[in-house]
């Protein structure tokens, strides 16, 4: 049990050191390579693929 | 050298008397060293010292016990032969309830005597002290302090004997009462027992059972240990220890990581700029911003976005597109305050400041997409700052990673825990789980 928590143990550090050397992160974000160059002359007119209309109906 | 009690030998026959109570005959192993002897055939206790066995106690107990270990067996113990010559049953009361547990008394000539003990299948080899213990009753648990190791104080409790069986050392009657107090170090128990204001300090030490048959050759398998005694070694104490090691190391490994982590990160600001967000114009409020440059190898990016909301809220939808190739994150983040006051006094929730980090992101030039949206209709300008951070360490992770190594360490502390619990639990100490006559008539 003790072996089995010395391997889980470094094994916590390694994938830690990982993931801030890589700069993982929690945040899900979407993913595009479908950004049309127009983008910069009508940033306005640009929608996502992800867009949903009506989602930013909130507040409180 | 070959002793008078070697195994091989035959028991030599010292002395041989009758019972003056019941006539049976009677053989003194001790002669010289007992002090009473109790009858096997009628249970009367006699003057060892006696040459007739003066009677002590007639027919001193109605009860009759087998000794696991038969007087009269030879065993070797430590490289010295030893002869069982006595045996007797000690109780104690504790809340009403009964609990017994029996002693045997070995006899070598030259060593003097040693004593077994067995309680529910637990066997402890006990030696009289010839130094007496330091006792510290200082504390909310009196402590015995003996060779360099402490013990705690485990128990007191006043014992009688019960049943007794051949030759004893010292002044035995059924039905004697002394008081013992017992301290406890696994694999060590001290005992103090005290009679007539004098206090006789032993040393037990918990023996399996398999090791005392293999010494004195018992044919008859003891019965299984039930429970655990006060003394027993703790069998997951080693794992705990050494986890509890290990989760130290890690721990002070985690905070230099950290601390490297906080040094090393260059946390560079790439980006900052503030803008305003017209709601009465929503067709120009998207934006791009200028392009900045993302440098080093891969890894994390920190977006925050601030802005002048009170009672007001805006949705931003942002997009980080790299200005060479045209890839794309996308992600979303409300900026919410309100505040205001009630019959509790003042309240406000959400914050005008947020943040969001992105994964790995590749060294590149890279710029912007920023569309707030919504909010309350009241005001129509919010300004809003953009900010972004180049390798920005992520805390969380730490925290997960404490998690990680804490939580497993935890589990692993629990059978031995546990298997402490179960131990104090049979002391004075134990957790008061009685249950009081008002509870039961509720």
């Amino acid at each position: 049990m003790a072996r089995i928590y010395t391997i889980w143990g470094v094994g916590v550090l390694l994938l830690l050191a990982v993931a801030q050397y890589r700069g993982w992160s929690l945040t899900s974000t979407d993913n595009s390579k479908t950004n049309p160059r127009s983008v910069r002359a009508n940033p306005g007119a640009y929608r996502s693929p992800y867009y949903l209309p009506g989602r930013t109906l909130r507040g409180k | 050298m070959t002793t008078s009690l070697d195994p091989q030998r035959p028991s030599p026959q010292a002395s041989s008397l009758s019972c003056p109570s019941c006539g049976a005959a009677i053989a003194l192993h001790t002669q010289g060293w007992a002090a009473t002897v109790a009858c096997a055939s009628c249970g009367s206790v006699l003057d060892a010292s006696d040459p007739t066995l003066r009677l002590l106690q007639e027919h001193a107990s109605a009860l009759r016990l087998t000794p696991r270990i038969p007087l009269g067996s030879r065993g070797t113990w430590h490289g010295a032969p030893w002869e069982v010559v006595g045996f007797q049953q000690v109780t104690i009361t504790v809340e009403g309830t009964d609990y017994s547990w029996t002693e045997y008394v070995c006899f070598n000539p030259y060593r003097g005597f040693l004593y077994l003990s067995e309680y529910q299948g637990h066997w402890n080899v006990i030696e009289k002290l010839r130094r007496r213990p330091v006792v510290d009753e200082g504390g909310a648990r009196p402590v015995a302090l003996f060779d360099g190791r402490t013990y705690k104080h485990f128990q007191t409790a006043t014992a009688y004997t019960t049943f007794a069986l051949g030759e004893f050392p010292w002044e035995l009657r059924v039905g004697d009462s002394i008081v013992a107090r017992d301290y406890t170090d696994p694999p060590y128990l001290l005992s103090a027992e005290a009679t007539d204001g004098e206090v006789t300090w032993s040393r037990g030490t918990y023996t399996s059972a398999e090791q005392l048959m293999d010494a004195f050759k018992v044919g008859t398998k003891f019965p299984a240990p039930t429970g655990v005694f006060a003394n027993q070694p703790n069998p997951y104490a080693t794992m705990a220890r050494s986890v509890g090691r290990s989760v130290l190391l890690f721990l002070a490994a985690l905070a230099v990581m950290l601390l490297v982590n906080m040094a090393s990160a260059s946390n560079a600001t790439v980006f900052d700029q503030g803008f305003t967000y017209n709601r009465a114009d929503s067709t120009s409020s998207a934006l791009v911003t200028s392009a900045f440059e993302l440098t080093g190898r891969p890894s994390r990016v920190q977006v925050d976005v601030s802005a002048n909301v009170d009672n007001d809220w805006v949705f931003f939808n942002f997009a980080l597109i790299n200005e060479q190739t045209g890839d794309s994150r996308e992600f979303d983040q409300q900026v919410s305050y309100y505040r205001g006051t009630d019959t509790d006094g003042s309240w406000s929730e959400g914050s005008t400041r947020k943040s969001v980090h992105l994964a790995s992101v590749p060294a590149g030039r890279y710029f912007l997409r920023v569309a707030p949206e919504g909010g309350e209709a009241f005001r129509p300008l919010v300004d809003y700052r953009v900010t972004v951070k180049r390798d920005v360490p992520s805390y969380l992770f730490y925290l997960f990673a404490l998690l990680a190594l804490t939580v497993p360490a935890l589990l692993a502390a629990i059978p031995s825990a546990s298997f402490e619990g179960r131990r104090w639990a049979e002391s004075d100490y134990a957790p008061d789980t009685s249950t009081s006559d008002d509870d039961e008539d509720e």
